[in-house]
Parts: C-alpha cells; structure tokens; sequence
C-alpha cells in the first residue's frame, strides 16, 4: 500500500511538465551558483600556492584562517582591506546622493511638469546609464591628466599650463561624479515608475483642501513616495559598491583602491586567498544591503499606492521656471551626456596624444595602416587584426549570452510562475536572484577558480570562450529570470490549460501558445542583455585570455599602455552598438534594464 | 452525453479546505450550477472534473470511466477527459483569428480541410458569428468573444461542457441575452452541463438542478424552486433572492390553545402555522420570508402588524419598500407589484401581512417547516 501510493504520486508528479522543468532547472542552479559560492567559502579557508612563501610550515590545501586573519586584522590590513572599504562605502554614498538627487528631480519635472520636449528629454537621459559605465571617467581623464603624473597632457593642462591638482584628476571627487552621472538615468528611471504610478487623485484631494502646490509637493507626494526613494537609495548604493571599471581608471595610476579594485588587483597577482576574501566581504556587504531592501519594503508595503489609476495628466505648471529649467536642462545634457562622448570623439583623431590643435587632427587611428612611430606601429582598428577579433568575440560572447538568457529566461519564468505556491518555485527565484548579490569583479573571480581545473568529465575551461559565455549567463541571471517572469505573468494560465483541455501536448502549448505571446517580451530581453554583455567588464577581466580578447579587455589593457586614441575609439565603436540597439528596442516599446 | 459521479471529493491549498469530502451525482444530459460566494468551493469543483487540478482524495466518474482515483493512482489529462470548458475571460488565445482559435482543438483529429471548413461555418452559424472568422479576439466585443469561446468548445462535441462564470464579465442587458442562448443552447445539444456562477439569478434561470456551497461543502443541492423556496438552511436562505430576504428572530409560543411564532421585534405579527405538530413550545427559530411574500396595505384591518415606511424604490414594475417598526429594530423590505404602491412614501402608517414563509432551527439553522404554501 505505502509503495502503490508513492509509485501513484511520483507518476502524478510526472504528468506534469513545468514540475519536471523546475526541477531541473533547480539542480542547474545549485550547480552554477550554490556551488561556486561554497567552493569560494572553501578555498578561502585553505592555503593557496602563496601559503609555503608566507607561512613556514604551511601546506597547499590545508585548513586555515589564515587569510582572514590577514585581511581583516593583520598588518595589511590597513591598506589592503579598512581603507580599500572605506573609499568604497565613501564613493557609493556620495554617488547615490548625486545621482538620487538629481535623478528624482528630473524624474519630477518630466512627469509631473509642463516642461517641453519631454519625450526627447526622457530619451536622452537615459543614454549616460546604456553607454559602458566608464564612458565620463574616459572623458574626465582626458580633461584632467597632466603631465605631472606621467603621461600626456590633457586638455586643460593644454589650454592652461597649470597642473591640475591630483585630486580633481583621481581619486574620490572624479569617481564619485562619474559614477554619479552614469547612475542619474537608473534613478531617474526608478522615481520616474514610482511618480507616474502615485494616484494623482491623493494629490487633488489635498488642492481641493486648499493645499498649495509646493505643500502637496512636500506633504503628499515626498512621503509617498519616500519608500522607493529608501529602496532607489539602497539599490544605488549596492550597486555603486559592485563598480569595477571606473575605480580601476581613476583610482589605480596614483594607487587609490576600493574594495572591487582591491580584489582584480588580488585575483591579478594570484594572490587568491586574499582575492576570495576580499571577495567574501564584498558579497556580504551587498547581500546585507539587499536583504535590507527587502525587508524595509516589507513593512512599508502598507502606504506604497502603487496601485492608483493615476488619470489625471494636468502637469503642474512651471511659469517662470519653464526657460530657465529648460535651458538647465539642454546645458546638463551637453555637458555631461554628449560632452564625454565628444570628447572621446576628438581624442580618437589626435595624431599626437595631448595636442589640441586642428593640425594634429587624422583618421590614422580608425583607418590608417602601421606606422611605426605611432602607438608602436597599431594599426587603426579598423585594420587591426587583434581589434577586428575583439569586435567579434564581443559580439559574439553578447550575442551568444543573450540568446541564451532569452531562453533561460521563459524557462525560469515558465517554471517559477506555473508552480506558484510549491516549494521550489520560490527557491528557484531566490536562487536566480544571488548572481545579483555578488559584484561583477568577485563573480569572475569564483568562475576563474571553479573552471579553472576539470570535474568529471568537464574538462577545464580556463582561456575558452564557453567559460566567458557561461559566467556571462549566470551573472546575467537576475534579470533573465525577472523579466521571464514578468512576460510570464502577461500570460493568463486559462490560456495555457484551454490547450489542455483541447488535449494539446506540452511541446506544443509551449511553441503554440507560450512562444508567440512572449515574444516581444523576450525579443526586448534578449537586446537588453546583448546591450548589458557588450559594455561588460568587471565580470570578463580576470577571464579573458588573448585569444578571447574583447573590446572592453582591450580598453582596459590599452588605456593603461596609453594607446588612448585606440581605446578611446573602440569605445566609441561599444556605444555606437548599444546606441544602436537602443534604438531597435525603443521601436519595439522596450525598456531599460535598472 | 455522460453522467457525472463525484465521490468523496477533496482539494485542500495549503491550510485552506477548498473542497471538503463532497459527493455529487449529475444525470446525463442535466444542466447543473454549482451556485456559492467567492471562495465556496465551486471553481475548484469545477477545475477538478475538468483535470486541471488534481484532487487530494476522491473519485470521478464520467460516464462509465472512472477520470480520477487518488486510491487507484487514476489521473486521466484533461484533454483525455472528452470535455469542454469556458473560462471565465474565455481563455481565447490572442494571436490567434477567430477560425484559428475554433479550429485548435481540431487539428488531432486530422480531419479533411474541407470538413474543418463545413463544420466552422456551422459552428459560426449556430452562435452568430458569421463573417467574423478572420477577425482577432481583441476586435471583437466583449459579447463576440463569449460567443467564440462557446464555439471552441462545441466544435470538438465534447460529451460534457463546463462553464466557469461565462458571463460575469458582460454588461447587465448582454448577460439576459447570452444566457437564454445558452440554455437554448443546452436543450439543442443535450450535452451534460456543469455551470459555475455567483449570481443566484442565473442560477435559478438555467439550471435543472442548482448546488449550493460555502466553503468547500455543499449546503443544498434541489431544483430552483426548492432551493429558492425551502432552503435547506440559513446560508441558503440569505444567499438566494434580490431583495435579500427577511430573516426575523422569534419563538414558538402557545397562543389562544395553539402554537404560533410571535417575532422578537414585532409582538403584534401573526405567523399561521399550517403544521404546528413538529413545532414545541419555546423553541427559538429564525423566520424566512421572502420580500414578494409580504403584502402590505394601508387599510388597517384590526390586530394587523403595523410599521412605518422608511424609504420606497420603485424599480419599474415593482416597488421594494423598506419597513421600520420602530428605531434600533431591524427593518422588513417588502417587494410588492406597483399599482399596490402608488402615492406611498416616508413616515406613512401601513399594516402588514405575511403570506407564506419558513422556519429555521435558530440554533443549527436548518429548516423545520414552513407556512402558507
């Protein structure tokens, strides 16, 4: 009896796909990301090859605290861990004050104003946050070096002669503002949904009390939407901590490290107990932030009225604000949206690095053959063979990782949302959710140790392509699942069982009714994560080999052998893709990926 | 056309007991609502014999065949289960025309093209949809759509065809319409019916047999009129008519030598009782008259109960009139033919008079008789 009734229960359990689906699916995921994560803990409690050169007597693979004791209390740690984590939290909290500020403001006046030409400024500010993170850092070092630290002039050492102090070139001020502006689109984006989403009805009742504009702006509209500004601000700041590439340009030439930059330069040296360490700390510190997040939202769930119909469209009149704000405006995005790729425009027709004249100006470094007293004879990129490979293995890796987080996606999303209310429905979203917790540079990091060796059958994957795609797909996880899921809850299950009722199989409710009614929805995933994969470096730097060259290793590698021209012009050639893509998702009613 | 047996039936979500131990028989070719408030149970039901969802424990039969046993490890798919079922947003599937979405459940059986097209154009025909087939759902209106649904349904002749609130989504006048076509389309067709629906009124409309639930068991299961007119308790009582009922607390007392209901808030009413012998004395019971069950009048005939009226809303054909014997007493609404009504209004003084009614168990509520039938 016990056997017939567990034999009736498993074959029930059968007849139903999206249960198999989900199970499967889960064991993937406790393969590529349960797993790294513990194998991380675990190697950063045994002694790596450094341990006999730094520990008499210590033996390759054997236990110890070690490591950490050396980060966090040892005479290093100073240096290596407490200052490398105070410039972090220091840049991500002013960072996510810029771009929180400046993002909500802007957020406010395109819903809630008569500005003018609102959908070009919507369109417009969106693009700082879909170029490469790096883009205003590029541009800023172009401005502010000098040759007092080594190197070319720039420009305003140029113009003016006098060397710029050290710290308007790097360090704090000039990676807080980069990162400040490339995140006032995320904010800008998030305040945006929240503004639109407030019932307007909340605010006309306080006028018809006879509040006056500026006290509705104060007593109804900030405090309702003061939890997602609570949440914006904890997303941002996570976020800010995880930043790899903009830390690494303006912090690294005068030694200024954060934490992300800290664990590169570990993993670099092949210092991997420190790097898993320093690795550790910074997951931890993130996943605190969110679980926070979370938690807060929780409990102020109660007052968020994201549910109003919101119908009303009357905007808030500016009056005497409406040209000033508008002119603001237009100057804030010259400045800081077209200004840096400009910038990184006349950078890449400079023959001769840091001379600003017009006769210094020359297509070489885009089209011209190998001279040998330029750049030690590169050719321009668009002749360069090594670039040409880069163009291709970048393209190739984006394209490849988005198609399958397209995949992925719907099939996550198909087995979280159909098992709503079992067990492992909400450890799959959970589980697709932790690559979201740990920082680009420190994901690399695990896949470059896990892969680095064979399993099984698996043979080591250390310097292949399938390495650089795989880690790509699962740091991409997060917004796979969501937006998956997000296409499958578009879907009404009576869909999906009026299929079943006209007894049609799996496969074919699967390609008949689910394919055709995602589709969009995926296609606009499916672009967003090629955009995302494109621009990607922090994730991709300790893994690429120079066979599996891409164009953001090989900024990265050219910025610091000073072949600027060449960087700065295949970055150009990066934002001309994402651009482009933009625009094909903008047709197509797409999003920005926050 | 089949017969239904559900036997011993139960489908728990979580903590919550959605369908509890229930037994129900369906006579081939009978048109039978399961009729209760949100969450009652009746969906679940429903989605049960369809094989949608699958059931704790229990049985179904459909016909000869039994389609699940949860002891003999029987679980027949739906699509296996010779059914068709209408959802309540009709479930059409949005990239698909109109033919697209009839034809799907046809192409396993492989019919000829020529076929398929006949019995489309019937189909069309019979719900009046002709010259509509290359349209999509979403340019039709919301009646079109129903009526679509229906037709995928029908096309494939199931033996049995479900219903899950077809029509809760379509405007007042449009649901009068649609559901004489449905019932027309029952008796054309003779298929076995399962309707779901929250509305009492079109319950009692459509069905043969109407089953009354809450919270996952059924209080009643009997003809329209017997569950209208002798509910089996008070949850049916209150649930069915439009005015809600009049539900008055009273006691059994002797009165001039024999037994009779005096009502807690209105000493002077006189209830007749026809049966009095199952009736004892000082019994507590809970009075169910319905509004058309009570006539009023404004010449006083002596020892009538007399009551003010509070307000009068004429609807048309009748007027429905809210009573008050006094402040702080729980009101009687009467529904009474409109030229009995006409120059009646607020603070005027009329006698009161039921005419026919039942008696529920104040304490169990069940129904132990009634009076004036």
């Amino acid at each position: 009896m016990e056997l017939t009734t567990s034999i009736h229960r498993i074959r029930r359990f059968l007849q139903h796909p999206e249960r198999l689906w989900g199970v499967a699916l889960l064991l993937a995921l406790i393969v590529l990301v349960v797993i790294p994560v513990a194998y991380i803990i675990a190697n950063s409690l045994v002694f790596d090859a450094s341990g006999p050169r730094l520990v008499r007597g210590a033996q390759v693979g054997h236990w110890t605290l070690f490591y950490w004791v050396r980060v966090l209390f040892g005479s290093m740690a100073r240096s290596v861990f407490y200052e490398p984590a105070l410039h972090s939290l220091l840049i991500s909290m002013g960072m996510t004050v810029i771009s929180l500020t400046l993002g909500a403001l802007l957020a406010w006046v395109v819903v809630r104003t008569d500005l003018p030409w609102k959908r070009f400024f919507s369109m417009v500010l969106i693009i700082p946050y879909i170029v490469p993170s790096w883009t205003v850092a590029l541009a800023w070092i172009m401005v502010f070096k000098s040759k007092r630290f080594g190197g070319t002039p720039g420009l305003l050492n140029y113009l003016f002669g006098a060397d710029v102090p050290e710290w308007i070139a790097y360090g704090y001020l000039p990676i807080i503002i980069a990162l400040g502006i490339h995140y006032i689109p995320y904010t800008f984006l998030l305040m945006r949904g929240v503004l639109a989403n407030i019932d307007s009805r909340l605010e006309e009742s306080a006028e018809i009390l006879g509040a006056g504009r500026f006290e509705v702006l104060r007593r109804i509209t900030f405090p309702l939407a003061l939890p997602a500004l609570g949440s914006a601000f904890i997303l941002t700041f996570s976020k800010g901590l995880g930043e790899f590439a903009t830390q690494a340009f303006l912090g690294l030439p005068v030694r200024f490290y954060t934490l992300s930059t800290r664990v590169y330069s570990a993993l670099n040296n092949r210092l991997f107990g420190e790097g898993y360490v320093l690795s550790l700390v910074l997951i931890l510190i993130t996943a605190l932030m969110v679980w926070f997040d979370q938690l807060m939202l929780g409990t102020r769930k109660a007052f968020v009225t994201i549910e109003g119909k919101g119908t009303r469209k009357k905007a808030v009149a500016l009056r005497l604000w409406r040209l000033p704000m508008t002119l603001l405006l237009l100057m804030f995005v010259t400045i800081f949206v077209f200004g840096p790729l400009l910038l990184l425009g006349w950078e890449t027709l400079m023959r001769i690095d840091g001379r600003y004249g017009l006769d210094n100006l020359t297509l070489h470094y885009w089209i011209g053959k190998s001279v040998h007293a330029l750049a030690e004879g590169q050719p321009g990129i668009f002749r360069n063979d090594g670039i040409l490979r880069a163009i291709k293995n970048s393209v190739l890796l984006a394209g490849t990782t988005a198609l399958f987080s397209g995949i992925i996606g719907i099939l996550l999303g198909y087995a979280v949302v159909r098992n709503r209310g079992r067990f492992f429905s909400r450890l799959l979203e959970n589980l697709s959710f932790v690559p979201y917790m740990i920082p680009g540079i420190a994901f690399g990091g695990i896949f470059l140790t896990m892969f680095a060796r064979s399993w099984g059958p698996l043979p080591a994957l250390y310097g292949t392509f399938s390495l650089l795609a795989l880690t790509c797909i699962i740091k991409h996880l997060p917004y796979s699942s969501s937006s998956g899921i997000s296409a499958m809850h578009q879907i009404d299950p009576s869909l999906e069982e009026a299929g079943m009722i006209h007894g049609i199989g799996w496969g074919a409710r699967f390609v008949r009714i689910i394919m055709p009614l995602t589709k969009s929805g995926i296609f606009s995933a499916i672009l967003l994560t090629f955009i995302t994969t494109m621009r990607v470096l922090d994730v991709v730097v300790l893994l690429v080999t120079p066979k599996t060259t891409l164009m953001t290793s090989i900024i990265f590698r050219y910025q610091s052998q000073e072949f600027t021209q060449h960087a700065y012009a295949i970055m150009l050639v990066i934002v001309f893709i994402v651009l482009a893509c933009q625009t094909i998702m903008n047709r197509f009613g797409g999003k920005v990926e926050l | 056309m089949s017969a239904i047996v559900l036997k011993n039936l139960c489908k728990n979500f979580g903590e919550v007991k959605a369908v509890h131990c229930l037994d129900l028989q369906i006579k081939d070719g009978d048109f039978l609502t399961l009729l209760g408030p949100s969450g009652c149970g009746k969906t679940t039901t429903l989605r049960c014999l369809s094989g949608l969802e699958e059931p704790d424990t229990g049985e179904i039969f459909i016909g000869e065949r039994c389609v699940f046993s949860s002891t003999r490890g029987i679980n027949i798919l739906p699509g296996q289960r010779n059914l068709g079922l209408v959802f309540q947003n009709y479930a059409l599937w949005p990239h698909m025309k109109v033919a697209q979405n009839i034809s799907f459940g046809l192409r396993k059986a492989k019919l000829q093209k020529s076929v398929v097209e006949q019995k489309m154009a019937q189909i069309l025909k019979t719900v009046g949809l002709e010259g509509l087939a290359d349209r999509y759902p979403h340019e039709l209106s919301g009646g079109q759509q129903q009526r679509v649904a229906v037709a995928r349904m029908v096309i494939t002749e199931p033996a049995i065809f479900l219903f899950d609130e077809p029509l809760s989504n379509l405007d007042a006048k449009l649901r009068m319409r649609l559901r004489s076509e449905l019932k027309r389309l029952h008796l054309d067709l003779g298929a076995t019916t399962v309707y779901v629906t929250h509305d009492q009124i079109e319950a009692m409309a459509l069905s043969d047999q109407i089953v009354v639930m809450r919270e996952g068991v059924i209080q009643q299961a009997g003809s329209p009129y017997e569950v209208y007119h002798f509910p089996a308790n008070l949850f049916v009582a209150d649930f069915m008519g439009n005015p809600e009922t009049n539900l008055l607390a009273g006691e059994i007392r002797r009165r001039e030598g024999s037994l009779a209901v005096s009502l807690n808030d209105y000493p002077g009413a006189v209830i007749p009782l026809t049966n009095p012998e199952k009736l004892r004395e000082g019994l507590k019971v809970v009075v169910n008259i319905r509004p058309e069950d009570i006539e009023i009048s404004r010449t006083a005939d002596t020892g009538a109960l007399r009551c003010k009226v509070y307000t009068t809303q004429p609807m048309g054909s009748e007027v429905i009139i809210h009573l008050r014997a006094a402040e702080n007493k729980p009101g009687i609404v009467v529904k009474n033919p409109e030229e009995h009504c006409l120059g009646l209004g607020p603070e005027m003084t009329v006698a009161v008079h039921f005419k026919r009614g039942n008696l529920l168990d104040a304490g169990s509520g069940k129904l132990i008789a009634s009076f004036g039938f």
